[in-house]
């Protein structure tokens, strides 16, 4: 009974419902401190920042009594504002580079393994352009896949949020790039 | 107390219910029956690959040291799951020329412990991805989850279950992935 009880409780977590914010894909990404940079007066402008905040889909059972928003797009404008814009701009730029999100998505899919033992796969996908000036816009699609082994459906939240940062550090690269 | 109910009522009861189709993009109305399947792709995500592709590893070696008919003519869990779902596939679908291939991406192969079934109960679980993917263009026409569970508690249960159990809930896989398709039903499932 004793032995029973222990493998029901990791799952009874995995199966119980609350509601998780995933925010702080730019946690880990390296920044310039704000005072050692002197803003340029050409910018970096995101739009679409709204419809990238999503829910992701739980597939399968598991953790799927959760509920997990994924605030990307309010984690990418304030990556995008902190970006050196005389660092990726070229001097003789006189335009703003516009990042622009047309739709995130992103789904989450559990295993529960056994007493003590689970595993989470969040994916994550992000779909939009880059502008500057009249050019062409380049489409980019962004998609992230990052396995988490956990005791809880906490390892949902990390991988979605890993998934998140890694997709908010290509589309960095991509704006950084962009004249080079 | 088996453990197999206790998992059953807990599922039951916590605030998710259990769907053998979840539908992640919806196939309109008007390709409902309307596909073709060309060709049948099973591939394992990054949840599975390592126990599956290690179980069919551990089973290919004790095939080419046996001489007993199953394990030698043994085939991967990729192949079986693909060759049974184009089978029953081909079965159900009507003339189209809208030519689909089916993607299946497998999460999760579980088979019942033959000595957990009969103490506490154990379940059979087979789950993963669908995608139809318009075979000209690679577009995705419709997207599913097939998650098929099956109890099987107890030395009665496992009667009833017998041999081939990855054949036969490979074939109940096929079988959503039929309905999902808006297919017409086998005379004999």
């Amino acid at each position: 009974m004793k032995k029973n009880i222990v493998s029901i409780l990791p799952l009874i977590i995995f199966l119980s419902a609350c509601t998780y914010n995933i925010e702080g894909a730019k946690d880990n990404i390296a920044q310039t401190p704000a005072f050692l940079v002197e803003r340029s007066k050409l910018n970096i402008n995101l739009i679409g920042d709204e419809k990238a905040n999503h829910k992701s889909t739980v597939l399968g059972v598991v953790c799927s009594a959760h509920s997990y928003n994924v605030m990307i797009g309010d984690d990418l404008k304030k990556s995008l504002s902190d970006i050196d814009v005389d660092a990726v701009l070229q001097s003789s730029s006189k335009s703003d580079i516009i990042v622009s999100l047309d739709s995130a998505s992103s789904n989450i899919k559990c295993l529960y393994l056994g007493v003590a033992s689970g595993e989470c796969l969040g994916e994550v996908t992000l779909k939009g352009s880059v502008t500057k000036g009249a050019s062409v816009p380049k489409v980019f699609k962004i998609e992230k896949t990052v396995l988490e082994k956990s005791l809880t459906c906490e390892g949902a939240v990390s991988s979605v949020k890993r998934a998140s940062q890694m997709v908010a550090e290509d589309l960095i690269e991509i704006v950084k790039s962009y004249d080079k | 107390m088996r453990l197999a109910t206790l998992i059953l009522a807990l599922l039951t009861l916590s605030a998710c219910v259990p769907k053998n189709v979840q539908v992640v993009q919806p196939l309109p109305d008007e390709l409902l029956g309307q596909l073709d399947v060309q060709n049948v792709t099973v591939s394992y995500s990054q949840l599975a690959q390592d126990r599956i592709q290690k179980i069919d590893l551990e089973r290919k070696v004790e095939g080419e040291k046996s001489s007993e008919p199953e394990l030698v003519s043994y085939k991967p869990l990729s192949t079986v799951l693909a060759d049974i779902t184009k089978n029953r596939l081909e079965q159900r679908d009507e003339d189209s020329q809208r030519f689909v291939d089916i993607k299946i991406e497998i999460d999760n192969l579980k088979l019942v412990n033959p000595v957990a079934a009969v103490l506490i109960g154990d379940v059979d679980q087979l789950s993963g991805s669908v995608k139809a993917v318009d075979s000209a263009t690679g577009e995705t026409v419709t997207e599913c989850y097939v998650d098929v569970i099956n109890g099987s508690g107890g030395l009665l249960g496992l009667a009833i279950r017998g041999a081939g159990a990855r054949e036969k809930i490979s074939a109940q896989f096929s079988d959503f992935i039929g309905d999902h398709l808006g297919y017409k039903k086998l005379d004999v499932r």
